[in-house]
């Protein structure tokens, strides 16, 4: 009984929290069908901030490649983080220690040090602000994240299967794809996931990093900010956040239904 | 059991890369995965806005003339690039800064020999000069050049000491002192007020430093408001930051606050009570008996331009009379240099460019100042605020 | 052969990001070090000037540094503990009492916020806490605060907002480690006659130590560095670390005092860490001891 009440106060509590999550969102979302181009009120409705970003300027463009931007660099953290949690198994601990520590630097280190840093090595060597140079900015400061997951993956998992497949005449690369990768895909994708939302939100590297003239969403954005905040920008961040709460339920019904199908 | 969601997500993930590698090597010429130098600074003219505004170059033989310049800001305007497009049948590339430093800087990493024209301001027309980034006007193509207002156009940082011209200007405007009437109901005619202790929690000031200093140098009545008492300066702008209740970097950080009534008076761009005025809001901009602080847009010709014929033709339009009136009349309306725009303008228009009931007497130019000084300076503004 | 797999060729495994991370991560932090000797600026032939210390000299011998620093770290810490409190009972909920067909659902709405961009969700957070705005009508309501009053431009408002930016990090990492704790162990622990609040301090904590320590690491680092929230929040007394030395690379380009800023705050910064850490460690033995 007494259990009951005290998981009905954290299913509360975890509600509230969402609540404040999506406070903001909810916000947005009615501030893009408000006609006052500050915001202000009385509230008119309209939906004329959606059809200027459908038809008129950059903001889906910049929307576009910071998208596909962030599926670069998050996959290549994907593969080379993955690589190396693989890498730093046979470790023994402490150099595991050491070596985490060492990839993780770039957590650690704050992201405004870490792009002007880059930066200047840049344009030591004569790259400068380069699509190159963004990528690898980028890159760099979301792998640890893979790693760190995917090695959270590894601690839980012990190494029996894979003994057990070997003993059993499986080849390692059978035993890799067939035992030990399975076992690895969820924190891999959640390093992945995590990877493509920080590179998606990293203003602080990209605005140092990125090409002149080359306008990621964050750039797009702050650029717009400063010469005037206009409310297609509300429309288009209202777009994103439905489509990715769209996107989350269809795959929870996707993998529930998938499961039931699997249990029968 | 987890498996399949797990799987969709992996060939999700997948099917986005292949597209995204598609929308790369289709979109932005050199995809990011290519590597070396070739994709790299060398680039970085060329893919100008390619992203995201441009039209995709093709191969007409049209020229290209890219220009720098902030967004949203006349010249990427219908009556600005498109206009100039069809006359001078070329295509107009828009490359675009969020701060001046930001210009020099792209200027300095890749950008000569790819940008054709820049638009420095009064305070940072000199830095591009002495760092050999720009090229002389020659001012006999200019067909304006006569009606353009003299102050402006003969300013002593956008000439060489030959008096060669560097640069042409383009708008002017002030940075002066506006409040909402309805709550400070006695007409504000000083500086002064800002220091008001009356006023306490209600300043909002523009969060930069040579500004700042400016408006403090007139309070405290500086004799040389460019060489100010600098001790004297410190003391004026710890009680204006006691005062303050936010500092603004934007029209926006100014107009939501303002908007709220969280600030009811501040030193603000005459555009910003412009956007107030449009906007129905309360709103009176003055200038000062001590003076209010000025300053101007420069169209510079880029050392090494590709397009030097082009951006002639550039300075040109954008000082002639056709641009500067739609320039001068539009929804945010800038003020002209032309000054037969100038003489035309209804009293209404003057109105919303705040040159009625009266131009500003008295003011004061935002200049170059050399590098220590602006060292100097910064450390005195971020000092004061970080009390 | 097998054995091969697992050492010699794991090692090889290294190499890539081994390069990778000493390009990326190292050099920087080296030349970081070198560039803070620097007397002013690189010159335009890039070459090096020469070598001071006076960058170091100019950071201490006012107390500007120090107590930006101060704040910043306030501000980092106070925003990382409310996140712990605000994650650690939500992560909770997911892992544990939801439903398990909707956790995975649960942990993407955590996420959607990412989604948008983030200076807009300050802007919006921003509507909420301003005068007159949701939050100052609804204490109004309540009879608790005037309504046209704000929290707005003041120090708890960028709390507020840095919360909010980083609270989805807390609860995901908080989630993973929960979500790995047996729950017979838990049954186990409370058959046996624990208290909810033993079982929590001799299992379920220590369980969930990695989880916290890195949402700790993910909040504290970026929420004490932030330089775009003071400004847009902060108000005239905001001003934090970042914003300084930001200021130095962006408006006058002065490369040596910047890069000495910023080396001394990524000490000062590690130092917490390494402090934040060893209390872990040492919390964790005197649990063990004790059970």
């Amino acid at each position: 009984m007494k259990d009951k009440a005290f998981n009905r106060a954290i299913l509360i509590w975890t509600g509230l929290v969402y609540a404040f999550l999506f406070l903001p969102i909810a916000v947005i979302v009615f501030m893009s069908f408000n006609a006052n181009k500050y915001g202000a009120l009385p509230y008119a409705f309209t939906t004329r901030w959606y059809v200027k970003l459908f038809t008129e300027d950059g903001l889906l463009a910049a929307a576009g490649l910071s998208f596909g931007f962030s599926l670069a660099a998050a996959f290549t953290a994907m593969i080379l983080g993955t690589v190396t949690a693989l890498g730093m198994r046979p470790l023994t601990p402490s150099w595991r220690g050491r070596y985490r520590r060492f990839i993780s630097l770039p957590v650690v280190i704050p992201w405004l040090v870490q792009a002007t840093s880059i930066l200047m090595i840049l344009n030591f060597i004569g790259w400068g602000r380069s699509y190159i140079g963004m990528f690898l900015g980028n890159t760099a400061v979301i792998t640890p994240y893979v790693v760190m997951l995917t090695l959270g993956r590894f601690s839980d998992a012990d190494d029996n299967t894979e003994n057990a497949a070997r003993t059993l005449g499986a080849r390692p690369v059978r035993v890799f794809f067939d035992v030990t990768l399975p076992k690895l895909v969820p924190g891999i994708l959640s390093g992945a996931l995590m990877a493509f939302i920080m590179c998606f939100n990293s203003f602080c590297i990209q605005y140092y990093l990125a090409p002149f003239g080359v306008r990621t969403l964050p750039i797009e954005i702050f650029t717009l900010v400063r010469s005037g905040y206009t409310p297609d920008m509300n429309a288009l961040a209202a777009v994103m956040a439905l489509a990715a709460a769209g996107v989350a339920l269809l795959l929870n019904k996707m993998g529930y239904s998938g499961k039931k199908l699997m249990n029968m | 059991m987890k498996k399949r969601l797990l799987y969709t997500l992996l060939a999700l993930v997948l099917a986005g890369v292949f597209l995204a590698g598609c929308d790369d090597s289709g979109g932005s010429g050199g995809s990011s995965g290519s590597s070396g130098a070739a994709s790299s600074a060398a680039d970085a003219g060329g893919e100008a806005g390619s992203a995201a505004t441009a039209p995709p170059a093709g191969d007409s033989p049209q020229q290209t003339l890219v220009v720098a310049n902030w967004k949203g800001y006349g010249s990427d305007s219908d009556y600005g690039a498109k206009v100039f497009e069809e006359k001078y049948d070329c295509k107009v590339v828009h490359q675009y800064f969020t701060s001046l430093e930001e210009m020099v800087t792209m200027l300095k990493q890749g950008g000569l020999g790819k940008i054709d024209v820049i638009l420095p301001n009064s305070q940072y027309m000199k830095v591009v000069m002495d760092q050999g980034l720009t090229q002389k006007v020659d001012v006999s193509r200019i067909s304006s050049f006569n009606d353009l207002r003299p102050d402006l156009r003969d300013y002593a940082d956008a000439m060489d000491a030959e008096g060669a011209y560097y640069a042409m200007p383009w708008t002017w405007g002030t940075t002066s002192l506006g409040y909402n009437p309805k709550i400070h109901t006695e007409p504000i005619t000083s500086w002064k007020a800002l220091w008001d202790q009356a006023n306490k929690g209600k300043v909002g000031i523009f969060d930069e430093y040579y500004s700042a200093i400016l408006v403090a140098g007139l309070y405290t009545g500086q004799e040389d408001i460019y060489n100010p008492d600098l001790a004297e300066i410190k003391e004026a702008l710890t009680a204006l930051k006691n005062n303050t209740r936010t500092f603004w970097a934007s029209y926006d950080d100014f107009l939501k606050p303002y908007m709220a009534q969280e600030i009811t008076i501040g030193n603000m761009w005459a555009g910003i009570a412009s956007q107030l005025l449009s906007a129905g809001e309360p709103v009176a901009y003055v200038y000062p008996d001590e003076g209010a602080i000025a300053w101007a847009d420069y169209w510079a010709i880029v050392k090494d331009a590709p397009n030097y014929e082009l951006a002639v033709k550039w300075l040109d339009f954008m000082t002639g009379e056709e641009f500067q009136t739609a320039f001068a009349t539009d929804e945010n309306a800038h003020s002209p240099v032309n000054e037969k725009v100038a003489a035309q303008l209804t009293d209404d228009q003057k109105k919303i460019l705040w040159l009625y009931p009266e131009a500003p007497a008295k003011i004061f130019m935002q200049k170059a100042e050399d590098p220590k000084q602006r060292g100097e300076w910064l450390e005195i503004w971020n000092e004061i605020k970080s009390y | 052969m097998n054995f091969s797999l697992r050492t010699k060729k794991g090692h090889c495994l290294l190499l890539p990001s081994a390069a990778f991370f000493f390009c990326l991560s190292l050099i920087p932090l080296s030349m970081l070090v070198v560039f803070s000797f620097l007397d002013g600026n690189l010159n335009s032939d890039g070459s090096f000037p020469g070598f001071t210390a006076a960058n170091y000299v100019r950071m201490f011998s006012k107390t500007m540094f120090a107590r930006l620093m101060g704040r910043s770290l306030l501000i980092g810490l106070t925003v990382t503990l409310i996140c712990v409190a605000l994650a650690y009972p939500t992560a909770w909920g997911i892992a544990k009492v939801v439903r398990e067909k909707n956790r995975n659902m649960l942990v993407m709405l955590a996420i959607v916020p990412f989604f948008t961009s983030q200076l807009l969700l300050i802007y919006a957070m921003m509507v909420i806490l301003q005068s007159r705005g949701f939050l100052m009508s609804l204490m109004g309501w309540l009879g608790a605060a005037d309504p046209s009053g704000s929290i707005l431009y003041s120090l708890p408002a960028v709390v507020v907002v840095l919360v909010y930016e980083y609270l989805p990090y807390m609860i995901l990492c908080l989630y993973a480690s929960l979500e790995g704790i047996p729950d017979d162990l838990v049954q186990a622990s409370r058959a046996m006659g624990a208290g909810r609040l033993e079982t929590f301090v001799n299992i379920i904590l220590p369980l969930s130590m990695p989880g916290l320590l890195s949402g700790i690491m993910l909040v504290l680092i970026p929420a004490t560095g932030s330089f775009v929230e003071p400004g847009l929040v902060g108000g005239s007394g905001g001003m934090m670390i970042g914003s300084l030395i930001n200021s130095q690379f962006n408006t006058v380009l002065d490369m040596g005092y910047g890069s000495a800023l910023s080396f001394v705050f990524l000490v000062c910064l590690s130092l917490i860490m390494f402090m934040i850490r060893a209390l872990s460690v040492k919390a964790n033995r005197a649990i063990g001891g004790m059970a």
